[in-house]
């Protein structure tokens, strides 16, 4: 029979199939035009005569799963036809690349390694308008990165080789906040100390009640006790916002003053002796105020005002604190070239560490920042 | 989750593949989608992880350009920036109408980044008035291989900045000073002299010029493509004439060119090549020279003819016959000569039509 009849009585037979391999071991047929649309298989099949049979099955990158093997396959089988119009393709492809955000990266990732080109240029394009515009959190959370750094760590003080003034500053307020961070951990303890306390004050007035007299000084030092934490807490979280506050503000005023790095320093270190004295200011505020309290009660509606401030400038840290670093941060150049190496095994010593965030915060507010900079935000 | 020192293969396999996605999936990824992002997303990027940071930062195909357009404290930010090793391989540098560049700051890439700029191709520093012929022998000290220059809008920039210029950079191939006013014919000398092979060249607004410097350019750039001469009234058919001597010319601006007359354009038409001609305000061309250009230039895609109010139907016809095939912008608004210039009237002279006004 000649070749033209034997494709008119079974044309499945005249097609060829090429054999690929996943990485994780299965194997799969696939038509050899189709899979030809990869410049990488098509190599292996020219130049190396792989693919013809299960034995010789081409071997592809580890980075096609067969998922993305799949996809690819769609893609290439759609595009090979050489009779679509230039309107069906597009309109194939803004389908296609209808799928979440790690799925994209996969199949770039995977279309890269076969080299299929239009295939990485569709997704990464998509990739691109993606990442568009947002801020570096934001991007951690669309493609699930960990923000990698504990608490802690973030808090660690930065070396100040050149005893900057604005380091020093920076180093006294992660200081604070490190603090705080204890004590927090420390409450959660206290609380179940405080039990054991209220119990003795129990046994404190019930002895009262049955007429020992030196109880009564058992409990004004209960009393105390709580007096003292109370008063505590408030005067450690104001003095921690206005400490934060005003290097914004501060950080603010130098922005708008002209350039030179003396005027700068200047500016800071007369901030910094001007923090000094607001601390102390709040200090002896806070003190006036409790002292009032000595022998009463504590007026349930101050405690509770003094509760919610302290509960505001928490979260208020919380939040602000990474915009506050790069604010104080903003203000140097960063004239040393930064370099950083990665340990074998891929973790990063924390001063190199320190250095890439410092560097990097130092850097993107000289190249982010819009012609009007913006007074609360960092633009990214 | 703090990243320690264990063995890879002591993790499970959750955190295993947590730890292929952040670092080496996800870089890699970034790496091929950085190509298509700007200055900005790009910083943002190396902002979100050790390994995506490293990733880019060697990949210096994406840092070959700072751009600074419109930022303030773009000097300060300049220099910040140049600090960074993955800056030092540098082909652009933009800083059109960005704030507080100084003469100083040029100073002190010369002195700081003398080795690093020195394969810098584009310059742009159009708007940037504060720089003076100090800040221009400063910069193109440091960038020799300086091909694309502009600078347009600022009138501090005098014959001894282009003298700085052409000393120290032997290969310019564009050149901007459009707005700069108070560069005279030595500067025309000067770029003549030492630029042959000179492709674009913009002069718009350089009122001192006059044929005699002009004509210096025209005798030997050559190999200009294009050539830029809006605003520029005090040049006669003199020199006009010499444009002739430009065979590869293809856009070509004379709006404001009061003095240019049939005879001159008669000349223009010689070059064969031009796709973009502007003619407005052109008073004293009539049908005559129009024609010349028609036959001349059978490739011309653009043409403005506003506020000539000799032209006539005429000239239309024969550009129809001669140009209809390419001719897309076409604006004989003000031509009140012309008597059947509504917009389907030239639709069907000229059937590519798809713009009608170029001058406000």
């Amino acid at each position: 029979m000649s070749e033209v009849d034997m494709a008119v009585i079974k044309p499945e037979m005249m097609k060829s199939y090429i054999w690929l391999q996943t990485a994780d071991g299965s194997i799969q047929q696939v038509e050899q035009e189709v899979a030809m649309f990869c410049p990488m298989i098509c190599h292996e099949i020219i130049q190396k005569g792989m693919g013809s049979s299960k034995n010789y099955a081409i071997s592809l990158p580890q980075r096609v799963s067969p998922a993305m093997l799949s996809l690819i396959l769609d893609y290439c089988r759609f595009h090979q036809v050489p009779g679509r119009s230039n309107k069906e393709r597009k309109s194939f492809d803004e389908k296609f690349i209808r799928m979440d955000t790690k799925r994209l990266c996969e199949l770039t990732s995977a279309a890269d390694s076969l080299q299929l080109k239009p295939l990485v240029d569709l997704t990464s394009r998509a990739l691109a308008r993606i990442i568009e515009g947002k801020t570096p959190e934001e991007i951690r959370e669309i493609f699930h990165l960990p923000d990698d750094l504990t608490e802690e760590e973030k808090l660690e003080p930065l070396k100040n080789t050149t005893d900057d003034p604005r380091i020093r500053l920076l180093n006294r307020l992660y200081a604070k906040k490190r603090k705080e961070l204890k004590e927090r951990q420390k409450q959660k303890n206290i609380e179940v100390e405080e039990e054991r306390v209220d119990e003795r004050s129990v046994d404190d007035l019930l002895s009262f009640i049955n007429g020992e007299n030196a109880d009564s000084k058992g409990v004004a030092t209960s009393k105390n006790k709580k007096k003292n934490r109370r008063r505590k807490d408030p005067q450690k979280s104001t003095s921690i916002d206005h400490a934060t506050e005003s290097p914004k503000k501060g950080s603010n005023g130098l922005g708008c003053l002209g350039t030179g790095g003396d005027n700068e320093s200047h500016s800071t270190l007369s901030e910094t002796s001007k923090l000094q004295d607001v601390e102390d200011d709040i200090f002896y505020h806070k003190v006036e105020l409790d002292d009032v309290d000595i022998d009463d009660e504590i007026d349930p509606a101050l405690k509770e005002e003094i509760d919610r401030e302290v509960e505001d400038f928490a979260r208020r840290l919380n939040s602000d604190w990474p915009e506050r670093m790069q604010e104080l941060l903003s203000l140097g150049q960063e004239k040393s070239p930064v370099h950083f190496s990665i340990n074998g095994n891929g973790s990063l010593r924390k001063h190199q560490r320190d250095r890439w965030l410092r560097s990097e915060v130092t850097e993107s507010m000289l190249l982010g920042g819009d012609e009007q900079m913006s007074k609360n935000e960092i633009q990214w | 989750m703090r990243i320690e020192e264990k063995a890879v293969a002591e993790m499970g396999d959750g955190e295993q593949q947590k730890m292929m996605w952040s670092r080496e999936t996800i870089p890699r990824v970034m790496k091929i989608v950085g190509a298509r992002l700007h200055q900005r997303d790009l910083v943002s990027l190396l902002l979100v992880s050790p390994w995506i940071h490293r990733a880019l930062v060697s990949y210096s195909s994406l840092w070959l350009v700072l751009d600074f357009r419109e930022k303030n404290k773009a000097g300060e930010r300049l220099i910040a920036a140049l600090s960074l090793p993955r800056y030092h391989h540098l082909k652009e540098i933009n800083l059109e109408f960005a704030q507080d560049v100084e003469d100083r700051h040029l100073e002190v890439l010369r002195t700081e980044f003398h080795g690093t700029l020195q394969n810098l191709e584009r310059l742009n520093l159009n708007g940037c008035q504060k720089i003076s012929d100090k800040g221009i022998e400063a910069i193109t000290s440091c960038c020799r291989k300086l091909k694309i220059f502009s600078i347009y809008w600022n009138v501090r920039v005098t014959d001894v900045g282009i003298n700085h210029l052409v000393e120290n950079c032997k290969h310019i191939s564009d050149l901007n000073l459009s707005g700069c006013k108070n560069v005279s014919d030595k500067s025309m000398q000067l770029i003549a002299n030492n630029y042959p092979e000179l492709t674009s060249l913009n002069l718009t607004r350089c009122i001192k010029l006059t044929d005699v410097g002009l004509q210096q350019i025209l005798l030997k750039c050559s190999l200009l493509q294009t050539l830029n001469l809006y605003a520029l009234s005090s040049f006669t058919d003199k020199a006009y004439r010499t444009i002739s001597n430009l065979p590869h010319l293809r856009f070509l601006d004379l709006c404001g060119s009061q003095h240019l007359s049939d005879e001159g354009l008669t000349c223009i038409a010689k070059c064969k090549d031009l796709v973009s001609l502007n003619l407005t305000w052109c008073v004293r061309i009539t049908d005559v020279g129009v024609i010349a250009v028609a036959k001349g230039c059978r490739s011309l895609e653009f043409l403005s003819l506003f506020g000539i109010i000799g032209v006539t139907d005429k000239c239309l016809e024969v550009l129809s016959s001669c140009c209809s095939n390419t001719l897309t912008t076409l604006d004989v608004n003000g031509c009140i000569g012309i008597k059947r210039r509504s917009r389907d009237e030239l639709l069907g002279l000229f059937p590519y039509l798809n713009c009608f006004k170029v001058h406000s």
